[in-house]
C-alpha cells in the first residue's frame, strides 16, 4: 500500500496540483476501496456530504477529508475564511498569464485577445484547482448578477475581475455595489459611458433596480428608472489606454445632471454631483427589498431552487443587521440545519457539470483550451460570454435539453482523447474488478450515494473481466448517468 | 458626449475569425428577458401541414455577414461619381473603364464587383433582388449593439429574442412531428434565432455524436437511452430529443451529401454552411429556418475589394450562394426557398488612411429566391453619396428600414401575419420585393 502510494506520487503530471493527492495519514475515502482488495461491501457508512457539495464546483476526496476531520461548521468557516487557505498550485498556474496583474498603461501593451483568454482561463482554472471553493462559487454568483459581456468590453474584463468581483465577493455588498457601479467594465457594458445630462441613457439605471438590487417586483415607478438615470449621468472612466490612468473611474461634472431628482419618494438635492449616484447606491444597499432579492437568489445558488418565505426572511435579516455582510448571509443559509433540511439537487450548469466531472476524477489540465472550445462553448456557458445583463440563468429548465455536449465529452475524456485533459485512470480507480471500479466512482463522484439503480446500470456495464479500455469507458458513462446531472 | 469610445475593432476580428460571435446564449433563458407577449405555442396539426399554407410556406435562410460588410463594394454605385471621388484606392472601375478588374453592369447604375461575377447570371434569371441603401436606423457604430438591434428586430437592448425566433414561435410548425424547426448552422444559437420553439445550434454536423469507440457505440448508446428512460422526465425527454437528432443527422449523412443540378460547394466554412442548409431543406424534416453567419467583413485595413481580403470574402460569398441556388433550383426547391442576406451596417463612404473603411450606417440586403422579384436593384431612390447627402457628413443614407424587408418576407412568404410581434412598434411598408 505504501509502495502503491509513492509510486502514485510520483506519477504526478503537469497539470495536476499535489492537492488532488490524497493525504497518506488520512482515511480518505475508507469507504471500501482499498488498493488491491474487491471493496464488494461498497461504502460502508454513508456520510451526508451536501454542504460538500453545496459549496464547491464539485466533490473531491480532499474536500470530504477536510469536512470529515473539521465538522460541519469547521468546514464552512475553513472556507469562509478563504484567505487563509493556501492556493499555491492555482497561483503557479496563473503565473504564465501576464494580463492579470496589469493596470493604466500596461494595457496599452497588451493585446485584446490576450486580456480576454486569460480573464477565461483563470476563471476556469480557479473553478477547477483553487482550494477556495466556497469563494470561486460566490465569484461565480456575482459574475452572474452583475454579468457583463466580455465581447463588448474587453479588456476592461480584466479590471472588473480583479478589482470589482473578486476584491469583494466575500465581503460587503454595499461595498460592492458601489464598486460596480464605479468600474469602467459595467460603466461600458451598460452605456453610462454615453449617459449625459443632454441625452441620458437609463440602460445602467434600469438594470441597477432591476437586476442589481430591488428586483422587478421593487415597485418603483418608471419616473424613477429616468430620475436614477439621471442620478447617474457623468459617470464615466478614463478610456485612453496610452495613459496611466487607464481603467480609473471617472466623475465628469459637465455631464452631470444637476437639477433635483427624486428616488422611491426621497429628494435627491440639486446640485448634488457625484453625490447624486452614491446616495441612490447607498438607498439601495440599505432598502429591505435588496435584502430579500439577495437573499432569495443566495439561497437558490447554494441552498434549493424554492426557498421557503421563512428562509428568506432569515437572510434577508442577517443581511439587515450586519449591513449586507456576505459571510454572515452565507453562515445563515448554510447552518447544519438548513442543508439538513432543505438541500435539494439542483441541476448542475454545463460550467459546473464540466469542473465537477474534472474534479472528480482528478483531471491533469495542463491547457483549458479544449474544455473551452470543445464543451464551454457548444453549451453556451462560457465565462464572461453571456451577452444580457441577467446572467447565466439558475434554473434547471433551462440547461437540460443540451445533454450531448455531456455525452461526448464524457466519454472522450474517460478515453484520454481530449487534447491537454486527461485522467489517470488505474492510478483513480486502483482496481479492475466491476464492482471495485464501480464503487470507487461512486465515493469520488457522489462520496459514496450514487443512486442504487444507476449504480447497477453501471455495475452491469461491466463484464466479469473488463479491458482497460472497458473501464475507461464505464468512467465515461458514469460521469455521463443522469444523476451527476445534479448535485 | 461624443467621448472617443475605448471600443476598438480589431478585437471584433479576433472574435469572428474564432466562432465565437453569437456564442452563449440559450434560447430560453434571453427569452425570459423578453416581454410577456411572445406566446407559447401550441398547434395541433391533423395532417401535418400548416392548413393554411401548407407546402407554400418558405423555408428561410438567413445570412448574417459579421463585422459591417462594405456594401460599396458588394453593390458598386458606378453611376454614382461621388463614390469614385470618395474612394480613389478602392472603388470598382466603371463597366465601360478598360480596366480589367471593371464592375460588371447590372443596371447601368450599378455592378457586380468581379470577385461576385457568380451572381450575374442569377441576377438575370430574376431570381436575385439588391436592396441598396438599406439597414437599421439607429445611431451606433457598435458592431455589439448594431447586431443586436438588428437580429432582435426592434432597438431595445432588453429583448433578448431574435425576429426569425419569434417568427417561429407565433406560427405553428409546418410539419408537426418535426424535431427541428430552427437551425443555426453556429457555435452557439445566434440572437436572430433566440426565443424558436424546437431549434438547435449546430455548429459542426458530423460532431453531433457521444464520443468514444464506434465499436461500443451501440452498447453505450443502449446503455444511455435506458438509464436516462429511468430518470425523471427532464432527462428522460433531453436525452430521448438527443437521440432523435442525433438519428436524423445521421441520416442526413452530410459527409455524403450530393448537390443536385451540377453545383459544387467550396471546402470554405461558408460553402459548406450553406450545403448543409441545403442538405437539410433537400431532406425534408421539417425544418422551416436556417441561419448562417459568415464573418470577416470588418475591413478597417487593407480593405482589398479587388483582389484583397473583401474580394475574397465576397468571392466565397457569391460562390456559396451560387452552389446553393444551383443545388436547390435543381432539386426543384427553389420556389419555397428564400434566402436573405445582411450586416449590421455598410462602411463610410470614404477610405480611410489605411486603405480601409470604417464603420458606417446605410448598407445593402440582398434577397435570393423563386419567389424573389429580382434582376434588379432596389433603392427607393438612391440617396446619393455627394458630401451633402450623406448621414452624419459620412455614410450612406438608409432609405428602406431593414424590416421593412424582412416583414415582407416574413408575412407574404412565412406565412406569419402576427407582424407586430415580430417588429414590436413598427408598421413596416412592404416595398414589393418577393410575390404574395
Amino acid at each position: 500500500m505504501r509502495a502503491a502510494k509513492t509510486a502514485r506520487s510520483r506519477s504526478k503530471v503537469a497539470g495536476r496540483p499535489p492537492e488532488w493527492e490524497a493525504k497518506p495519514d488520512a482515511a480518505v475515502g475508507g469507504t471500501g476501496e482499498r488498493e488491491g482488495t474487491d471493496p464488494a461491501s461498497g461504502p460502508s457508512a454513508t456520510v451526508d456530504f451536501r454542504l460538500v457539495h453545496r459549496i464547491t464546483y464539485g466533490f473531491t476526496e480532499d474536500e470530504a477529508e477536510l469536512f470529515r476531520r473539521l465538522g460541519h461548521r469547521g468546514y464552512l468557516e475553513y472556507h469562509l475564511n478563504h484567505e487563509a487557505i493556501r492556493d499555491d498550485y492555482v497561483d503557479y498556474r496563473l503565473a504564465e498569464f501576464v494580463s492579470l496583474n496589469a493596470t493604466g498603461s500596461d494595457f496599452n501593451n497588451l493585446d485584446w485577445w490576450t486580456c480576454v483568454h486569460e480573464t477565461v482561463q483563470a476563471h476556469v482554472l480557479r473553478a477547477l484547482f483553487s482550494k477556495r471553493q466556497l469563494y470561486e462559487r460566490m465569484v461565480e454568483f456575482w459574475c452572474d448578477h452583475f454579468n457583463v459581456y466580455v465581447n463588448k468590453i474587453g479588456k476592461l474584463n480584466t479590471l472588473y475581475q480583479r478589482d470589482v468581483i473578486r476584491r469583494h465577493a466575500m465581503g460587503k455588498f454595499p461595498d460592492l455595489l458601489m464598486a460596480v457601479a464605479k468600474s469602467p467594465g459595467m460603466l461600458e457594458y451598460l452605456d453610462n459611458t454615453s449617459n449625459v445630462s443632454s441625452r441620458p441613457n437609463e440602460n445602467y439605471a434600469r438594470e441597477l433596480l432591476e437586476l442589481h438590487t430591488l428586483s422587478i417586483d421593487g415597485g418603483y415607478p418608471e419616473d424613477d428608472v429616468l430620475d436614477v438615470g439621471r442620478c447617474f449621468t457623468g459617470w464615466t472612466y478614463h478610456w485612453d489606454e496610452a495613459q496611466p490612468n487607464f481603467g480609473q473611474f471617472h466623475f465628469d461634472p459637465s455631464s452631470h445632471d444637476n437639477a433635483r431628482k427624486y428616488f422611491l419618494g426621497i429628494e435627491i438635492p440639486s446640485n448634488g454631483g457625484i453625490r447624486d449616484g452614491e446616495r441612490i447606491i447607498e438607498i439601495l444597499s440599505a432598502h429591505p427589498k435588496t435584502a430579500r432579492f439577495l437573499a432569495k437568489k443566495l439561497l437558490r445558488h447554494f441552498l434549493t431552487y424554492e426557498p421557503s418565505e421563512a428562509l428568506i426572511a432569515s437572510v434577508a435579516k442577517t443581511y439587515t443587521d450586519t449591513g449586507g455582510d456576505i459571510k454572515a448571509m452565507l453562515r445563515t443559509i448554510l447552518s447544519e440545519r438548513n442543508v439538513a433540511r432543505y438541500a435539494t439537487p439542483k441541476f448542475k450548469r454545463p460550467m459546473h457539470w464540466l469542473i465537477s466531472s474534472l474534479r472528480a476524477t482528478k483531471a491533469s489540465v495542463p491547457f483549458i483550451f479544449s474544455l473551452w472550445w470543445g464543451f464551454l462553448d457548444r453549451t453556451g456557458n462560457t465565462p464572461f460570454f453571456w451577452p444580457a445583463p441577467n446572467g447565466y440563468q439558475d434554473r434547471e429548465d433551462l440547461w437540460v435539453d443540451n445533454i450531448q455536449p455531456k455525452w461526448q465529452f464524457a466519454q472522450n475524456y474517460a478515453l484520454n482523447w481530449v487534447w491537454q485533459v486527461t485522467m489517470d485512470t488505474f492510478g483513480l480507480v486502483r482496481t479492475r474488478t466491476p464492482r471495485g471500479v464501480v464503487n470507487r466512482l461512486d465515493w469520488l463522484m457522489f462520496g459514496g450515494n450514487m443512486p442504487a439503480a444507476e449504480k447497477a446500470r453501471l455495475l452491469a456495464y461491466l463484464p466479469a473481466n473488463p479491458s482497460a479500455d472497458q473501464v475507461r469507458e464505464a468512467i465515461g458513462l458514469a460521469l455521463a448517468m443522469p444523476a451527476f446531472n445534479r448535485y | 458626449m461624443s467621448q472617443k469610445r475605448y471600443r476598438g475593432c480589431n478585437e471584433y476580428e479576433e472574435l469572428s475569425r474564432r466562432g465565437f460571435l453569437g456564442l452563449t446564449a440559450k434560447a430560453a433563458a434571453l427569452a425570459s428577458m423578453a416581454p410577456s407577449w411572445v406566446p407559447l405555442t401550441k398547434f395541433v396539426d391533423k395532417d401535418g401541414r400548416d392548413r393554411f399554407f401548407g407546402q407554400t410556406r418558405d423555408i428561410i435562410v438567413s445570412v448574417y455577414l459579421r463585422g459591417g460588410c462594405d456594401s460599396l463594394s458588394t453593390c458598386v454605385p458606378f453611376g454614382d461619381p461621388n463614390y469614385y471621388t470618395a474612394r480613389p484606392n478602392l472603388a470598382i472601375p466603371r463597366p465601360d473603364s478598360s480596366s480589367p478588374n471593371k464592375a460588371i453592369n447590372l443596371n447601368g447604375f450599378f455592378g457586380l464587383p468581379p470577385a461576385m461575377q457568380p451572381l450575374k447570371s442569377l441576377y438575370d434569371a430574376g431570381d436575385l433582388l439588391v436592396v441598396h441603401a438599406t439597414g437599421s436606423n439607429d445611431d451606433t457604430r457598435s458592431h455589439f449593439d448594431a447586431q443586436h438591434f438588428m437580429e432582435a428586430g426592434d432597438y431595445d437592448k432588453r429583448l433578448w429574442t431574435g425576429w426569425l425566433g419569434r417568427h417561429l414561435a407565433t406560427i405553428g410548425p409546418v410539419n408537426a412531428n418535426a424535431l427541428l424547426r430552427g437551425v443555426a448552422l453556429t457555435y452557439g444559437m445566434p440572437l436572430t434565432l433566440e426565443g424558436a420553439p424546437r431549434a438547435l445550434p449546430l455548429s459542426n454536423l458530423t460532431d453531433y455524436n457521444f464520443g468514444g469507440m464506434d465499436e461500443t457505440l451501440a452498447a453505450r448508446r443502449q446503455w444511455l437511452g435506458e438509464t436516462y428512460g429511468a430518470a425523471d422526465a427532464a432527462l428522460k425527454v433531453a436525452a430521448e430529443n438527443t437521440l432523435r437528432t442525433y438519428d436524423l443527422l445521421k441520416d442526413l449523412n452530410i459527409d455524403g451529401y450530393v448537390p443536385a443540378g451540377g453545383a459544387t460547394y467550396g471546402d470554405d466554412d461558408f460553402a459548406w454552411s450553406m450545403k448543409a442548409a441545403a442538405a437539410f431543406i433537400r431532406h425534408d424534416v421539417g425544418v422551416e429556418a436556417l441561419h448562417v453567419d459568415f464573418g470577416g467583413w470588418d475591413t478597417h485595413e487593407y480593405e482589398g475589394p479587388i483582389d484583397g481580403q473583401m474580394a475574397n470574402n465576397m468571392s466565397l460569398l457569391a460562390n456559396g450562394l451560387r452552389a446553393f441556388y444551383t443545388d436547390i433550383q435543381g432539386a426543384g426547391y427553389i420556389n419555397r426557398v428564400i434566402v436573405v442576406v445582411m450586416s449590421e451596417f455598410g462602411r463610410v463612404v470614404a477610405e480611410n488612411g489605411s486603405y480601409g473603411t470604417d464603420h458606417g450606417h446605410g448598407g445593402a440586403m440582398w434577397l435570393l429566391g423563386g419567389a424573389v422579384r429580382g434582376g434588379r436593384v432596389y433603392t427607393n431612390g438612391w440617396p446619393g453619396l455627394a458630401p451633402g447627402q450623406l448621414w452624419e457628413g459620412q455614410d450612406l443614407a438608409i432609405t428602406t428600414d431593414y424590416r421593412d424587408v424582412l416583414a415582407e418576407i416574413v408575412q407574404k412568404r412565412l406565412g406569419n401575419t402576427q407582424l407586430s410581434q415580430i417588429f414590436p412598434g413598427y408598421a413596416p411598408t412592404f416595398r414589393n420585393l418577393v410575390d404574395a
